[in-house]
């Protein structure tokens, strides 16, 4: 009698919570005529939520400037973009689940913007497969070998890392070995790989690299391997700036006086506060900016539409999402191109539409030496510094477009 | 490895195990008067972690004031919770516990909805590191570790010399005979639960600074505490308190010599543990209703 008495109550606390995390939920629009709806899965909760909202929220601001412009011409009608984002928590199961989801319940043809290797290489296959046109930002390489409908927007490490760390031999010829961070995942040893290779290939001496699991945040035992090889710089690339910060502020506390370089985007003001501000005076990384001379205007642009729209939380250099804004620009013009939504024709328009002019700089469709397609989108990576709470643009580097050999960095 | 390095994983060792302590001491406290696994402990640190940063990083006030209102908080609502859920649900390990989970993602979810899931970061309150021949002792830790000692010692003194604390480790032996002695079983459930859950909002409140706060920054930390109470010995104190040192110093020393390999080290002796001493070092058996 006891026990089903505690029985119930069980289930009715259990039934509470279900009540409370669908009243949470977001309420899918209404289905009106002439609506694109474009899909998007990113961890939008758990400890990459940071990275997966603003990519969201970057994508949701172009697909808003295509909006007010009245939407996509197909054949002389006017489409509306109707953004529809799931939450994949950064894990495999849960992407294959936000795939399945959106396109055969919300029938999407299109999807925009996952940015995390491992979830987004479970769900690849279903997207192949229904030849679901999808614009990914996730780096590992496998994302794009060999795929049909996958195009890549974010410069990955293996194509941007030697052109950011040959501007680094540039500016600090000082800097002559390092010792590399990463998550121990897909993303973290491509990106572990990119990094070291691209080191090599400019003349600094790669001293070791390490690899923590998910969720850590106790990075002393870590830090007591590396910090006696006396690095000249600790290179962080697949990790979030959650766990940047944290491995910054351990590092400066046992002792570490060298310097931290993030190559690919890493928002310091994420990582500032957490940190500590001077910790990271002159930080490197590969994050985009609204500060500097050198910064186009179309990009100041974004930056005070996204303070309208969101306010100004993360603010200090772009929120790391916004390496993708570009594709909605870039999706919307192929669908333009080859005037329906056929997936084959839209992507041999997509392919085809040669030099284009981003936000971020001319872009062009490269990789075929790489990933046997030309999908990958070869435009210029950004390298500011931090400079007083600021993220300063320093320079506009092109990538490279065959990544130097794998070396025998370990 | 030189000298240098031993000293320093040495050092992190009993920082870390301090650390792990504190967490597991409110979930094995719990465990052994109310025989249920508090699923919520890790919300409940989380609890402690944004009311300082409430308190603390939003208001401006004091560090410690932030402190004690998670602790406040979370009492209170430890007390609560053991009248309206957990009360009839005495004794029944899978029910309770199942309730204590729903509860868990209840506070999750309303902390989701209030603060966003974006990490918050909490200011350094003592900044500055000790040097000592090259071993560095960072000084927010080295709070903690008074902190976790301070709270160890006050639990050891309340359980031992004191009525109430008496009488708490008179129900975890034995609720019946408790009960025929003439303690007021409901009132000590309640107070077990209360401190127990302040026990959470105490670690996450200390170690906010040290780290970030989120919504999902309980799931880690209890974890480890499952892992030291498995190893201490369900609902042992003492026992709670010789599984932090062991995973601590397994889980450092590992890490440090090993790389991410290492990690596998402080499973492997949790299997050690259930297969071969289930009841852990200092634990006893749990009956289950």
């Amino acid at each position: 009698m006891k026990t089903k008495k505690g029985l119930v109550g069980g289930v009715f606390i259990l039934a509470l919570t279900f009540l409370l995390v669908f009243t949470n939920a977001r309420v899918a629009p209404a289905q009106e005529s002439q609506i694109l709806k474009i899909g998007g899965f990113n961890p939008r909760s758990g400890p990459a939520a940071s990275w997966g909202i603003n990519t969201d929220r970057a994508i949701d601001l172009a697909a808003d400037e295509w909006n007010k412009k009245g939407g996509v011409t197909i054949q002389g009608k006017k489409y509306k973009i109707e953004m529809i984002h799931e939450d994949d928590k950064a894990r495999a199961e849960e992407a294959v689940k936000a795939v399945n989801k959106l396109i055969y319940t919300d029938k999407v043809k299109f999807i925009a913007g996952p940015m995390m290797s491992s979830p987004f290489l479970a769900s690849a296959p279903i997207i192949e497969t229904t030849k679901t046109i999808t614009f990914v930002g996730c780096m590992a390489p496998a994302v794009l070998k060999d795929r049909k409908y996958i195009f890549r927007i974010a410069v990955p490490w293996n194509h941007a890392a030697p052109a950011f760390f040959k501007y680094v031999t540039k500016i600090r010829p000082n800097l002559k070995t390092s010792v590399h961070i990463s998550s121990n995942d897909a993303t973290g040893w491509a990106s572990t790989q990119a990094d070291n290779d691209a080191c090599v290939a400019v003349g600094i001496k790669v001293l070791g690299s390490e690899f923590y699991d998910a969720g850590t945040q106790d990075f002393t035992s870590m830090l007591a391997r590396i910090l006696p090889l006396k690095p000249d710089f600790l290179s962080f690339a697949g990790t979030p700036p959650n766990v940047t910060a944290l491995v910054i502020k351990q590092a400066r506390e046992l002792g570490y006086k060298g310097e931290f370089i993030h190559s690919s985007h890493c928002s310091p003001g994420v990582v500032g506060p957490i940190a500590g501000w001077d910790n990271i005076e002159g930080m490197l990384t590969g994050n985009f900016t609204f500060e500097g001379e050198k910064v186009p205007p179309a990009v100041k642009k974004i930056y005070n539409d996204w303070i309208t729209k969101y306010g100004q939380e993360n603010a200090a250099g772009f929120p790391d999402g916004v390496v993708q804004y570009p594709l909605i620009d870039i999706l919307c013009r192929g669908i333009e191109k080859a005037n329906t939504l056929e997936p084959d024709k839209v992507v041999a328009a997509i392919e085809n539409l040669g030099q284009m002019d981003t936000v971020f700089g001319k872009a062009r469709w490269g990789g075929m030496k790489t990933y046997n397609n030309n999908h990958q989108l070869l435009v210029p990576i950004w390298i500011s510094q931090v400079q007083n709470k600021k993220l300063i643009l320093l320079s506009l580097e092109e990538p490279w477009d065959v990544p130097p050999p794998e070396q025998k960095w370990r | 490895m030189s000298f240098q390095i031993f000293s320093q994983t040495f050092v992190n060792s009993l920082l870390l195990s301090l650390i792990y302590m504190l967490v597991a001491m409110g979930l094995t406290l719990i465990l052994s008067i109310m025989s249920m696994i508090n699923f919520a402990h890790g919300e409940l640190y989380m609890l402690g972690g944004f009311a300082v940063y409430v308190i603390f990083q939003r208001f401006g006030c004091n560090y410690w004031l932030g402190i004690i209102v998670g602790v406040a908080v979370a009492v209170l609502m430890g007390v609560l919770l053991e009248r309206t859920v957990f009360r009839p649900l005495r004794k029944e390990l899978l029910p309770a516990s199942f309730a204590a989970l729903g509860i868990g993602m209840i506070l999750q979810t309303v902390s989701l909805m209030v603060f966003g899931p974006l990490d918050k970061d909490v200011a350094t309150v003592f900044p500055g590191v000790i040097n000592i021949s090259g071993v560095f002792i960072p000084m927010e830790k080295l709070v903690i570790v008074l902190g976790s000692l301070a709270v160890i010692g006050a639990i050891i003194v309340f359980v031992n010399y004191f009525r109430a604390g008496q009488a708490l480790q008179a129900v975890a032996q034995d609720s019946e005979a408790a009960a025929l002695m003439g303690i007021n079983i409901n009132r000590i459930n309640a107070l077990g639960f209360g401190i127990g859950c302040g026990l959470a909002a105490i670690a996450g409140g200390l170690i906010a600074p040290l780290y970030y706060v989120s919504p999902y920054m309980g799931m880690a930390p209890l974890l480890k505490a499952f892992n030291v109470i498995i190893i201490g010995g369900l609902g042992s104190i003492p026992g709670a308190v010789l599984g932090s040192f062991l995973l601590g110093f397994i889980d450092q020393f590992s890490l440090t010599y090993m790389g991410y390999v290492g990690n596998l080290f402080g499973f492997l002796l949790i299997m050690v543990f259930l297969l071969f001493r289930p009841t852990g070092l200092l634990g006893r058996e749990l009956r289950m209703h």
